[in-house]
């Protein structure tokens, strides 16, 4: 059994860092923070300092721990404009690799996955958007919500119904995802704004107005989209939990610094062991989170994936974010209000409610481990 | 628990709060809380409700009071807060530590909305500071005006910078005070605001020569507004509780609407027993904190305020995570008492040193020092 990773992928994950530190000024995340901007600039610097690169997973899973561990919602930003790629990657046709998925891995394009819809979030098959046939055309309309790359994608992978199912217990059958520009006529998104957290990323709601759809932009086999939607959950969710791990590592780099800084100062708090325990829980905590989410990611990226693994992982790192973020702001106080720290605990809570909540991992856990 | 005054109060907050609270809560978050709804506390004797009556307050007992602020909280925190800085801090370190006359007419014109007061905070709540930043030099003579004082040094997190009244601890040789000053506080900047948005937060800077400060206290100024955060524990505490209720109702409405899987949220067992713990929680610590026949114990009100802040923390949480990503927008009242929660346990004390003091008070002196 081997806990390290190859020299190559942690040369990813220095390089990584470096970028970060170096490109997530405090002026550029705190007025991302404020003004609720997407940093494009930083987009492409990652792109072209090559770590946008689905071809290699594990070191766009460093990047991201590292990326968000300086920052989560410059981090994310930067590292998510191919999001959804995978399905294609996976299921997509060659017209649509090249179409599509070519530009987005040339940094050229930008990508959205739209499954959320106003009504149903959890309940993947509950989505309302429909997707059916008229006069030998795909017609698209209806609406998705908390939509990553809202207002700044050029295409969306949607999940819409194409077909009634033929009973309620079958609801996940006759579901179709489909290819949508944000060209194309009849497609309206609108920024959603005041968010808690996260702010730097783009978050939007779409509206389909009767979109006509080509048939070459329906992905894979008519019906099977919920299938493809849960294959890309189990990717996504290690790159949340990865998300999470470096906001969780971020925290306690504040908490180390900070503590540092109290001793320097002369102050008798460094040493309180109620201080060392928080370092301890939390460094504890955050390395149990990072065995989990490589053991889910190994198998995964060897095409072996356990969606068991992939759920613990990412509802323990979420957790772990949540607790350590929150833990760190209470002992910091007042000297953690004014610096990004309070930023990292507004930008948490997220992992535990994106790509499926925490509730949902649960019950993805306790299913698939009676099936066993 | 309440008697019937209390009662009569209880109902008279919401029904304000419902009238001018619930339609501009964003707005408040967004833009400030405004004059006119400042106003509308004032002469609803909101605003000086612990101000005793002959210094223009309403002159509440503390626990109709923080019932009175527990109200608040649960339609705008930034308001319950606002008043609560007012009364809790300010008009106590006045009152405690100020000639009556001169405190009577800065009540006055606290409680009547014609005057807004602010407490640096910053060397008391920070850990770590031993001594003031401010300082009194006095090797520096002001030109043309021998009795003005010279003031210097900043301070960062300033609640409401632009008040008229200013409380702050001060260095004067080798003693700490407390000096009351209305002039010389300048804004630099303002801060990024995790909780009480529509209270201002910024760093100040004071380098005027003001003629008009006075001193409350020569010796022992750290100290003094630190005890002056410690007495007002029982409020804090009712603020939590007021938040926790809000949040927690607001998930219960949601969750009796909101259908997954074609079922009400509330029909699935881990959101309702979840939810069903913390309105347990919060009718227990609500009916201990009114059943009180002490609210002044510094001990009580220190355990209330601890529980009730870790209490709050987590009923936000839980109540976010059931609104799912609505909660997670401003919309949404869920992501205010999310942030304000935190918030309101950072202004109000530092969480160790709570558990510190607590601790000192319990097992004594010797107790929790390493």
């Amino acid at each position: 059994m081997d806990f390290s990773l190859p020299k190559e992928i942690e040369d990813i994950r220095k390089k990584a860092r470096d970028f970060a530190v170096k490109e997530f000024t405090q002026e550029l995340t705190l007025t991302c923070d404020a003004t609720e901007t997407y940093p494009d600039d930083i987009r492409k610097k990652a792109y072209n300092a090559g770590f946008i690169d689905v071809g290699n997973p594990w070191g766009m899973l460093v990047s991201m721990e590292e990326f968000c561990r300086v920052d989560p919602g410059v981090g994310m930003s930067a590292l998510v404009p191919g999001f959804g790629s995978e399905v294609i990657m996976l299921y997509g046709s060659d017209y649509q690799k090249k179409k599509y998925l070519e530009p987005v891995l040339k940094g050229e394009k930008i990508s959205g996955f739209a499954v959320t819809e106003p009504i149903a979030g959890s309940d993947v098959a509950g989505i309302s958007t429909k997707l059916y046939k008229k006069d030998g055309k795909w017609i698209l309309n209806g609406g998705k919500m908390f939509i990553t790359n809202g207002t700044i994608a050029n295409h969306f992978y949607v999940l819409a119904r194409s077909a009634e199912p033929d009973s309620p217990e079958k609801r996940h059958h006759g579901l179709s995802m489909a290819i949508v520009e944000s060209e194309m006529k009849g497609f309206s998104s609108t920024k959603i704004t005041g968010k808690l957290g996260m702010r730097a990323t783009s978050t939007a709601e779409l509206k389909f107005d009767n979109i006509e759809i080509p048939q070459e932009n329906i992905i894979g086999e008519e019906g099977k989209g919920f299938y493809y939607v849960m294959s890309f959950f189990n990717i996504s969710r290690i790159y949340v939990a990865a998300q999470a791990l470096g906001t969780a590592e971020g925290a306690l780099d504040r908490l180390k610094a900070y503590l540092a800084a109290l001793k320097s100062r002369g102050s008798p708090m460094a040493d309180y062991e109620s201080a060392q325990f928080l370092l301890s829980e939390t460094a504890t905590e955050i390395e149990a989170a990072r065995m989990l989410m490589y053991m889910a990611a190994d198998k995964l990226f060897k095409f072996e994936p356990d969606p068991v693994i992939t759920s613990m992982a990412k509802y323990y790192s979420a957790s772990v974010a949540a607790k350590a973020t929150r833990s760190v702001m209470l002992f910091m106080g007042l000297d953690g209000i004014a610096t990004d720290m309070e930023r990292f605990y507004r930008d948490s809570k997220i992992t535990e409610i994106w790509e499926g909540t925490s509730e949902i991992e649960k019950l993805v856990i306790s299913r698939m481990l009676m099936k066993k | 628990m309440l008697t019937e005054e209390q009662e009569v109060l209880r109902n008279t907050v919401k029904d304000f709060c419902e009238k001018y609270l619930v339609k501009s809560a964003l707005d408040i978050e967004r833009k400030g809380i405004s004059d006119d709804i400042k106003q509308k506390l004032a002469e609803n004797g909101f605003l000086g409700a612990y101000i005793p009556q002959d210094c223009g307050g309403s002159g509440l007992d503390k626990k109709s009071y923080a019932l009175m602020l527990q109200e608040f909280a649960g339609y705008s925190p930034s308001v319950a807060f606002w008043i609560f800085l007012n009364n809790s801090i300010f008009s106590e370190l006045l009152i405690k530590n100020l000639d009556k006359t001169i405190c009577r007419e800065i009540l006055e014109k606290v409680a009547a909305n014609k005057a807004t007061a602010a407490v640096l905070f910053e060397d008391v709540l920070k850990n770590s500071i031993a001594a003031p930043q401010l300082e009194i030099d006095e090797n520096l003579s002001v030109k043309g005006d021998n009795s003005a004082l010279k003031i210097k040094g900043k301070q960062d997190y300033v609640l409401n910078p632009g008040a008229d009244f200013f409380i702050a601890a001060v260095k004067k040789g080798s003693e700490d005070g407390i000096l009351l000053l209305n002039k010389g506080v300048s804004v630099v900047a303002d801060n990024p605001h995790l909780g009480f948005r529509g209270i201002r937060f910024s760093k100040v800077v004071l380098d005027s020569p003001t003629k008009d400060a006075v001193f409350l206290s020569t010796t022992n100024g750290l100290d003094l507004i630190r005890k002056t955060y410690n007495n007002a524990s029982y409020e804090v505490a009712a603020i939590a509780i007021g938040i926790a209720k809000a949040a927690v109702s607001a998930a219960i409405d949601y969750a009796k609407t909101r259908k997954t899987f074609g079922s009400e949220l509330i029909s699935f067992q881990p959101i309702a027993f979840s939810l069903e713990s913390y309105i347990s929680e919060i009718d227990r610590m609500e009916n201990d904190l009114y059943n009180s026949t002490s609210p002044e114990d510094i001990k009580n009100a220190l355990r209330a305020k601890l529980k009730a802040v870790e209490m709050v923390l987590n009923a936000s949480s839980l109540a976010l995570q059931v609104h799912g990503g609505y909660g997670y927008i401003e919309d949404f009242k869920i992501e205010r008492f999310y942030r304000d929660s935190m918030a309101l346990a950072v202004f109000t004390g530092n969480h160790f040193n709570d558990m510190i003091n607590l601790s000192k008070i319990d097992f004594g002196d010797k107790s929790a020092v390493y």
